[in-house]
């Protein structure tokens, strides 16, 4: 038991992204873990792409421009019309290494210091690095399980202030799996208008809402297209993550900006990356179909393992991730992680790894095969069980 | 009516000097790395790497600064794969300096300067006053030394490994040994240019807070493009 406090003790200091990847490393050394942490597809990218990288193999790759290749950047804002009745023209779309740079990107160019930004929690905590960054603040808006964890306009409201330069969305949420609905939507693009802040939406999850949600891209929204800085990318759409191709959609000015930066961030994205998400641009999504199948049938699989287990969660409208309420362990969410991986070799991340108030929850990825998954919950259930009736029985 | 979001000072500052627009042409990627990418894309490699970047081509990178400067550095804890020298030398700045402290830069001054304005960080007119000094492989060894002499005991060192034969490391002189972060580029000299790949080699006590923010800014460096640099390393 001491090895195991020495080791809690100090991955207990860390927060965020860096607890994430200290219980990586950690699960490395439990052979034949099974990793339901990292949101990282494990299906391969779809034949067309892999093909359509082939193919440019066999030619020149020349060095893209910064902002993209043009035939990239012009897919992407089609698509945007294409999916979402938003009209964008080439000149409003910047390619991205990743969405991650993207939101790198977006901070840097809009955040002075000094101003602050609405950022819904929990959250996807690469966020709070890129907003530190640039020496705002962000101010932390609550969300609900009872919602389904859609943001209240009015916990928004209360929380303006002259200095709210933007509110951040992230639909559907990582790590909670709420949708902003579009009552919601709505009404925040109201207040957008009259209390003048930019919406940063961040969609990469935006193919996979699952019915009867749908998902809403704010910039679709009547006014709101020259307020909203829109997030997105391929890694997860079309199980792209290792390629690092991320987009973003935005008034002109804002990309030249973001353009700008990224000259020194990273240059332009690697050309070979931006021809094989040229073609899953350019596809009819066929393959998103497909992996929407395959992620409902996990989907149900793990509900069902999560209610066996006794564990609450609220059924995830979109996205990748079960955010599941784990009091009944009477463990906070990082012992519980811990133990998880140690007894039932099983990695899923802690709440607090999304917010600092979030100890009894965890968070549990759907990105493995069903085999694999009925693994992992056989292996869960007797552990959580387990402390579960301790709990039980220490009351 | 224009569409227009307010932008923050750095980022006016930066659009003013506008972006180079104009893609070179470069050839068809030497056949040992297409030859690579083939065989990494059968195995499926397409999801995130370990977020310092694969370990073999880390080790490729220590066995080289190694073999040219003799000098060692731990390819599992220290070292990390970049999008490019650019992602390597964006990173250091951002990491090796707090908003208002400077940076003596002793070549790239262009390429610095973006970095530095998004830090909200200058250069600094003396080396005595710089928290880091940027040398490059570049420069004549003995206007490097001379440099060396002249900053705190506390400043850091970065040097650029560009294009050279050079053989002189600052961490090769024992008071900069571990203080030294060194970044190059692995993708120009391959042919590999588009594809983007670099690195940053760090002492033990910059190696981590370089790592996460690399880890912050992009997850990890293309998959593809380090298995196609590491072809092309092996082959040398
Ligand atoms: C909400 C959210 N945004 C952005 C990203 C960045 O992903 P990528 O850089 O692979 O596009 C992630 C990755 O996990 C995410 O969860």
């Amino acid at each position: 038991m001491n090895e195991v406090l020495n080791t809690l003790a100090a991955i207990q200091q860390l927060e965020g992204a860096k607890l994430r990847y200290a219980l990586m490393d950690l699960a490395k050394e439990v052979p034949d873990a099974i990793a339901l942490g990292r949101g990282d597809p494990d299906l391969d990218t779809p034949a067309f792409i892999v093909q359509a990288a082939r193919e440019a193999l066999t030619g020149p790759l020349p060095v893209a421009p910064v902002a993209g290749l043009p035939e990239l950047r012009e897919a992407v804002a089609a698509n945007a019309l294409r999916d979402h009745g938003l009209e964008q023209g080439s000149e409003n779309a910047l390619i991205t290494t990743g969405g991650q740079e993207g939101l790198f990107l977006v901070m840097s160019t809009l955040l002075e210091p000094g101003d602050e930004i609405l950022v819904p929690d929990p959250r996807y905590t690469s966020y709070d690095q890129a907003i530190q960054h640039t020496g705002a603040t962000s101010v932390s808006v609550p969300t609900y399980a009872e919602d389904g964890f859609d943001l209240r306009p009015e916990e928004v409201e209360k929380r303006l202030t002259p200095n709210t330069k933007a509110l951040l969305l992230v639909t559907p949420s990582n790590p909670t799996g709420g949708v902003i609905t579009q009552a919601t939507a709505e009404r925040l693009a109201e207040l957008a208008s009259k209390h003048n802040f930019v919406i940063i939406s961040d969609e990469i999850y935006g193919k996979f809402v699952w019915e009867p949600h749908t998902h809403v891209s704010v910039a679709s929204l009547p006014g709101m297209r020259e307020r909203t800085v829109t997030l997105s990318g391929f890694s997860k759409a079309y199980a792209m993550t290792g390629w690092r191709v991320g987009y973003i959609l935005a008034p002109e000015n804002a990309v030249r900006a973001m353009a700008a930066i990224k000259t020194h961030t990273t240059g332009p994205v690697a050309t070979l990356s931006q021809r094989a998400a040229l073609a899953a641009a350019h596809g009819d999504d066929a393959c998103v179909r497909e992996f929407r199948h395959i992620y409902a049938e996990r989907r149900a699989l793990v509900a069902q393992g999560l209610s066996h287990m006794g564990l609450g969660y609220s059924d995830p409208r979109g996205g990748f991730f079960f955010w599941a309420d784990a009091s009944s362990t009477g463990l906070r969410a990082l012992e519980l992680s811990y133990l998880l991986l140690k007894e039932a070799r099983v990695l899923v991340f802690p709440g607090t790894a999304f917010g600092e108030s979030w100890s009894d929850y965890l968070r549990i990825t759907t990105l493995q095969p069903t085999e694999v998954l009925q693994e992992a919950v056989s292996r869960m259930t007797p552990v959580v069980e387990r402390y579960a009736r301790e709990a039980a029985a220490r009351h | 009516m224009d569409l227009a979001v307010p932008l923050a000072k750095r980022a006016r500052t930066l659009v003013t000097r506008g972006y180079p627009d104009t893609p070179n042409t470069s050839d068809r990627a030497p056949e040992v790395a297409v030859m690579a990418t083939l065989k990494a894309l059968a195995r499926g490699e397409t999801h995130y790497t370990d977020r310092p970047g694969i370990l073999p081509l880390r080790e490729q990178v220590t066995r080289l600064l190694n073999k040219r400067f003799g000098v060692t550095v731990d390819p599992k804890a220290n070292t990390v794969i970049t999008c490019g020298v650019t992602e390597a030398r964006f990173v250091a700045v951002q990491e090796l300096l707090a908003p208002g402290e400077t940076l003596y830069a002793g070549a790239e001054l262009e390429q610095l300067f973006g970095a530095l304005t998004v830090r909200g960080s200058e250069f600094a007119e003396t080396p005595e006053e710089a928290r880091v000094l940027y040398l490059s492989s570049r420069m004549d060894e003995g206007d490097q030394r001379r440099l060396l002499g002249h900053i705190s005991d506390t400043a850091t060192v970065v040097f650029e490994l560009n294009q050279t034969t050079n053989t002189f490391h600052p961490a090769q002189l024992e008071a900069f040994q571990n203080r030294t972060v060194t970044i190059g580029d692995l993708a120009t000299e391959s042919g590999l240019e588009s594809w983007r790949v670099g690195f940053l080699a760090a002492p033990p006590a910059s190696a981590a807070g370089l790592r996460d923010f690399k880890q912050a800014l992009t997850i990890c460096t293309t998959n593809l493009s380090q298995w196609a640099a590491l072809a092309v390393l092996e082959e040398r």
